[in-house]
């Protein structure tokens, strides 16, 4: 039984409300996960601590060092409607569409996405690729942190949430010769969880001719949010081809280590997967970047 | 506590109380707003709970009431009225989108948040918006449509006409409507939330009734001790096998199967029921049946048939693990296969599936103020659980009462009567009104599925096609009880040699005992597994014999007069033949199409193949052919109808009214009806075996002839003219010379001379059937379909472009609803293909359980061969069941023509596909 529910107003009264209740309340942003976590009885809670009426957990703002700032409580939609993610952060975009359905995009929120800490949480593996800093809100400081020192394992969040906040995530908003792209499989083609996901961000060369650098996210290919940092390094430097695509994508598959579910699919279609969605990604994001000169 | 205010349909409220319970939960037991549906049971996983929260489509299930403070909430009750329906429940009338109603509120209130933002939606942005609400009736397409017409007629367009089939020759549907009505007699009531389903009826004192269920899938019960429960505050009684006050057992209806397990008997599943709890509130019921303590010893288990019939694994039941055994013998089979240039082996499989339809389980019980154990429940056979109910609770079956309110899909899964014998004990000590609603994860545990079979055929066929002999073996995975999976294997054979000439066939197929879920009924009956290998196998006979699969069918169809491999000739009209021929210049187009495709695509992963499949489905039961229904004019003067043929989205009800107005000659609106109810309706039979248009239908025919012969012999009296010249008009009679005297005038002069106002029509389909007729009457439905399939090569994903399907369904009473049940049966049809399958202990609800969603439904195409029965009411034959038989197949065989690997375990999930494509590669 719930005893009270409240909307604090700023980051500082969240803290302090949390502080005060120690231990017995609990953040809630959407809501679409933890209501049923709490209906499995994973959750008992006392205080509701509502964090979507916090304006400054809300938003999204392209700032002047070219930056993409989004307030933690934005919701799936918001982040996807967004002409600035749409246009910089093609990734997270499809990745933001790509939740549960429309009706849970409305009430879910990206900060909820990735605190829920599931390896292939769609946002997160976004993000992930998008090498984004998540904001920490701590009883006596606020800190920017990697976002993949945010994960601990599956299901589990390094972020005290009964003493922490995740205020907000940024990254540098892909520009010229940059792009980005999502790719996902799954055994429905809507309202389902993910047999793998993967996102990439690629920055190309002036002349488009060869890869600067690239990050590829992978999930759920390892406990938390994955980059095929073997992969990445392949296409570092290297000419932008067929080739190099294939060679990056084997190696992924190769650094892939995914488990076999009995709802979803085996480790070893999984591995094989891996190979398809980052060639498939890979081609994607380069022809934005090509398309951005 | 708290105190939270919030607009709800316009109206300022004040909910006081938890602040974390989910505003679904709160609209439907504090306000009693109950068109939002809970039909995952909370997970946030079909949309059935949708409400607008400022003008927003949002999941009510999954908003706790503290977020509801100071917003606005509209409902599907604050979206329109009966009088002033808003141009989404209009349009979803019109255009056939409502069948069982239970996804309609929340399929309207998303479509009504798209178009607040978008009056102009694309198809792509209505599916993207529907996408994540399920539903298990239609198949989708009508819903898509409908919401595309209302977009329409709210920017003042005129939106296209609703879609109906076509002829078989292509032209349009456009047939004199029979009775003059098309739309549903319950849609209004369905699309502005009014439709009181069981688990929106609330009664004064109602209690709430749970169940205690095994979580092993085998284990003896040792000990049962309820005194934990029996201590929990607001408990009320704890009910265990020694309370059933008359035997615990189903009766008949399945052999050996328990209400609940007593101490020294065996659970044989997970889900097997201990105790029924009866508390003050749901919660309190359900942590009551979780404080029962059960002491149980595990034992040995499987889910496989195979492993169940080793003789090493121990007895499910004392008789051994075969429930029954079907054979067919006809012909010589070895020296038909001595007559072949070609012998084809090949091995198919399937898994358990979920009905899933998407109301759960649910009854509410009570006794009512005479004496009567009255239970309204959805059901598809009243008066069958009410005797398997009086059975149990040592009852006369007239001091047992079932009502059938709104049926929220059933699809087989509601002849169980286990949940209503349930309801019915839980009701039977307490004297107060109990509810019993199945969580959906119970549902999935506990209810019946369809069963797996594993299927090994043996084919013998000439160089130029023809079939010679056929040998069939078939184990059929029943779990863990009978639930009238004694009859599958007969119907398992039956489909498994199809509407085809065989020389000899040696079929045998046995039902086996496992400790997976209890198998029972469901859409097809045990036929559309069977049928799909036996589709498949001819696929690839015709593929090793090089003939094109349609041209393979044609050679060997059965025709109306030919003996059939059952022994006898069909005794109904026929036209497999007439399918096949009419699918053959849809089936070619879609040949040429799919090559043009493929050399368009040949620079992506993407490959379309074309497969096709025939189906044949022997309709009504077995036993007593004859079939009551009731007909009245009442002393005020209406026309009343009665009968029992449940409508759990099928459109039965309306389709009675429509034979029934056709007979009298007064449009439909003008009759009232009451269906199902044994207190009220006389047993017209089970809802199954898609029996109901041609038996109930034809009863009611008879009835209605009955009845206008009674009202105009008393109106020929009284206007002194021969009956013969007279007419019926909704409120009179006239005559010849405008004489005309009221309904109600005749019926008090009926009463005075003592005639009956009731009369009974019954219905035999054919008087000349000999008295050595076979045990199931031989009536078929037959049909054809092919599937236009794209498989993506490197991840094995299958998507269904197009389906075209011709049936031999008789007449169409309806063509809105036969389109609706074919739609919606090839849907089901797809999910099987392609995405579902029941893990025993892991599969939970909808979050795992894959149900196809809207934007993976195909284009559909319906033509039909509108060959009249020859008895049937107004030339209509069974329907109900028939196009799932072919849409499994023809998608499955699809697959295999796209890109050359052949699924023979279903469901063809992208794994699946990806590595019967490999072995292709590899041979």
């Amino acid at each position: 039984m719930t005893s009270a529910y409240l909307f604090p107003q700023t980051v500082d009264e969240t803290l302090d409300i949390l502080r005060r209740h120690a231990g017995r309340a609990r953040i809630i942003a959407g809501g679409t996960d933890l209501m049923l976590q709490i209906k499995q009885g994973k959750y008992q809670v006392e205080t509701f601590v509502d964090i979507t009426r916090v304006p400054e957990l809300n938003g999204i703002r392209l700032t002047e060092d070219g930056y993409i700032w989004i307030g933690a409580a934005t919701t799936h939609r918001q982040v996807w409607e967004s002409p600035i993610i749409q246009e910089h952060a093609t990734v997270l975009a499809e990745a933001c569409r790509a939740v549960g359905a429309l009706q849970i995009q409305n009430v879910g929120t990206l900060g909820g996405n990735v605190v829920n800490a599931m390896p292939a949480a769609d946002g997160s593996i976004a993000l992930t690729a998008l090498s984004a800093e998540a904001q920490v809100a701590a009883p006596h400081e606020r800190y920017w942190t990697n976002l993949q020192e945010v994960f601990s394992r599956p299901g589990i969040c390094k972020i005290d949430p009964s003493a922490e906040l995740l205020v907000a995530f940024r990254f540098k908003a892909l520009g010229r010769r940059a792009g980005s792209a999502f790719e996902r499989l799954a055994r429905r083609r809507a309202l389902s969880l993910p047999i793998l996901n993967c996102g990439v961000v690629v920055q190309l060369d002036e002349a488009g001719d060869r890869f600067e650098h690239a990050a590829i996210a992978l999930g759920p290919v390892a406990p938390t949010p994955f980059r095929a940092r073997g992969a990445e390094a392949i296409l570092a430097g290297a000419p932008v081809n067929e080739e190099t695509i294939r060679a990056a994508a084997h190696q992924a598959m190769e650094e892939s280590d995914p488990r076999s579910n009995i709802l979803r699919a085996s480790r070893e279609y999984r591995k094989d997967m891996v190979e398809v969605l980052t060639r498939r990604a890979l081609e994607r994001a380069v022809q934005q970047a090509l398309a951005r000169a | 506590m708290a105190e939270i205010r919030f607009l709800l349909n316009g109206q300022e409220v004040t909910y006081t109380g938890d602040p974390g319970r989910s505003l679904l939960y709160v609209l439907r037991e504090d306000f009693d707003v109950t068109g939002p549906k809970q039909a995952c049971d909370g997970e946030g996983e079909c949309g059935a709970c949708a409400v607008l929260l400022d003008g927003e489509a949002v999941r009510s299930c999954l908003i706790p009431m503290g977020k509801v403070a100071g917003r606005r909430v509209i409902t599907i009750e604050g979206l329109g009225s009966d009088d002033r329906l808003h141009p989404l429940q209009q349009a979803f009338i019109e255009y056939g989108a409502v069948q069982c109603g239970y996804c309609t509120p929340g399929m309207i209130i998303s479509a009504a948040a798209l178009l607040l933002r978008d009056p102009r939606p694309s198809r792509q942005r209505i599916l993207e918006e529907l996408g994540g609400n399920l539903c298990r009736c239609t198949g989708y397409n009508t819903i898509i449509a409908a919401v595309e017409a209302a977009a329409a007629m709210m920017r003042g367009e005129t939106p296209p006409p609703p879609a109906l089939p076509y002829h078989a020759d292509g032209r349009p549907y456009s047939a004199p409507i029979i009775g003059k009505r098309l739309t549903r007699v319950d849609a209004v009531e369905k699309v502005t939330g009014k439709a009181r389903y069981a688990e929106d009826i609330k009664m004064p004192g109602m209690l709430y009734a749970a169940i205690t269920r095994s979580p092993h899938p085998h284990a003896k019960v040792r000990r049962i001790d309820t005194t934990p429960a029996e201590r929990m505050p607001g408990v009320v009684k704890v009910l265990t096998a020694q309370d059933i006050p008359g035997h615990n057992d189903l009766d008949d209806y399945s052999l050996d199967e328990h209400v609940l397990a007593a101490p020294g008997d065996s659970v044989r599943m997970i889900g097997d029921a201990v105790a029924v709890v009866v508390a003050e509130t749901m919660e309190r019921a359900r942590a009551a049946a979780d404080a029962v303590q059960v002491e149980y010893e595990p034992l040995r288990h499987t889910f496989d048939q195979e492993e169940a019939l080793s003789p090493d694994f121990p007895p499910i039941h004392a008789g051994g693990n075969i429930l029954d055994t079907y054979e067919i013998h006809f012909g010589e089979l070895e020296p038909a296969m001595a007559r072949a240039d070609l012998h084809l082996e090949t091995q198919y499989e399937t898994v358990f599936l979920e009905h899933s339809a998407l109301e759960r389980e649910t009854v509410v019980g009570y006794w009512d103020e005479n004496g009567v154990l009255t239970l309204i429940a959805g059901t598809q056979e009243p008066h069958w659980v009410r005797d398997y109910t009086a059975w149990a609770m040592g009852l006369p079956p007239e001091k047992v009462r079932v009502i059938t309110p709104p049926m929220g899909g059933a699809f087989g899964g509601k002849q169980d009567p286990w949940p209503v014998i349930a309801g019915a004990l839980a009701a039977y000590y307490v004297r107060r009104p109990v509810r019993l609603a199945y969580t959906r994860h119970e549902s999935f545990n506990a209810s019946p599925k369809r069963h797996p079979y594993r299927m090994r055929y043996r084919v013998g066929a000439r160089r130029d096609g023809s079939l010679t002999g056929l040998h069939l073996r078939i184990l059929a995975n029943t779990g863990a009880y009978d639930s009238a999976g004694r009859w599958i294997p007969q119907y398992a054979l039956v489909a498994g040699g199809g509407p085809y000439r065989w020389e000899a066939v040696d079929a045998v197929c046995h039902a086996i005992y496992t400790n997976g879920p209890k198998a029972g009924q469901m859409r097809g009956y045990g036929t559309p597994q069977s049928m799909f290998a036996l589709e498949c196998t001819l696929d690839e006979l015709a593929e090793r014999l090089g003939i094109d699969p349609l041209e393979l069918r044609l050679r060997n169809a059965l025709d109306g007069q030919t003996t059939t491999f059952l022994g006898y000739p069909p005794a109904e009209t026929f036209a497999y033949r007439e399918c096949l021929e009419s699918i053959r210049p849809h089936y070619q187009a879609a040949l040429a199409a799919a090559e043009e495709y493929n050399r368009r695509h040949a620079g992506t992963p993407w490959r379309r193949g074309v497969g096709l499949a025939g189906m044949w489905y022997r309709f009504g039961k077995s036993g007593d052919p004859r079939c009551p229904a009731e007909a009245e004019l009442r002393e005020d003067g209406t026309l009343a109808f009665y009968f029992s043929a449940p409508d759990y989205g099928q459109g039965t009800s309306t389709v009675m009214l429509q034979l029934a107005a056709e007979t009298l000659g007064i449009p439909a609106d003008y009759l009232e009806f009451v269906n199902a109810d044994t207190g009220l309706t006389p047993d017209s039979g089970i809802q199954g075996a898609s029996r109901s248009t041609y038996w109930v239908g034809g009863a009611v025919h008879q009835a209605a002839k009955t009845l206008r012969e009674q009202i105009f012999a008393m109106a020929a009296e009284m206007l002194e003219a021969p009956p013969d010249q007279l007419t019926l008009t909704p409120a009179s009679v006239k005559g010849p010379n405008g004489q005309e005297v009221a309904l109600a005038e005749i019926a008090r002069q009926m009463k005075r001379a003592g005639w009956p106002l009731r009369v009974r029509g019954v219905f035999v389909p054919n008087p000349t059937l000999p008295k050595e007729r076979p045990e199931y009457l031989p009536f078929f439905a037959t049909g054809v379909q092919f599937a236009e399939v794209d498989v993506n090569i490197e991840t094995g994903e299958v998507k269904v472009a197009r389906m075209v399907a011709v049936h031999d369904v008789g007449r169409a009473i309806n063509p809105q609803s036969v389109l609706g049940q074919i739609e919606g049966a090839i849907v089901m049809g797809m999910g099987a293909a392609l995405e579902e399958e029941f893990i025993p202990g892991v599969s939970t609800g909808f979050s795992n359980y894959n149900l196809p969603v809207a934007v993976e439904v195909p284009k559909i195409e319906v033509y039909l061969v509108e060959v009249a029965s020859n008895w049937g009411p107004m030339g209509a034959k069974g329907l109900g069941e028939m196009a799932i038989l072919a849409s499994t197949p023809a998608i499955i065989n699809g697959i295999y023509r796209a890109c050359g690997g052949r699924v023979r375990r279903l469901p063809a999930t992208p794994e699946r596909v990806r590595q019967a494509i490999r072995e292709a590669h590899k041979r």
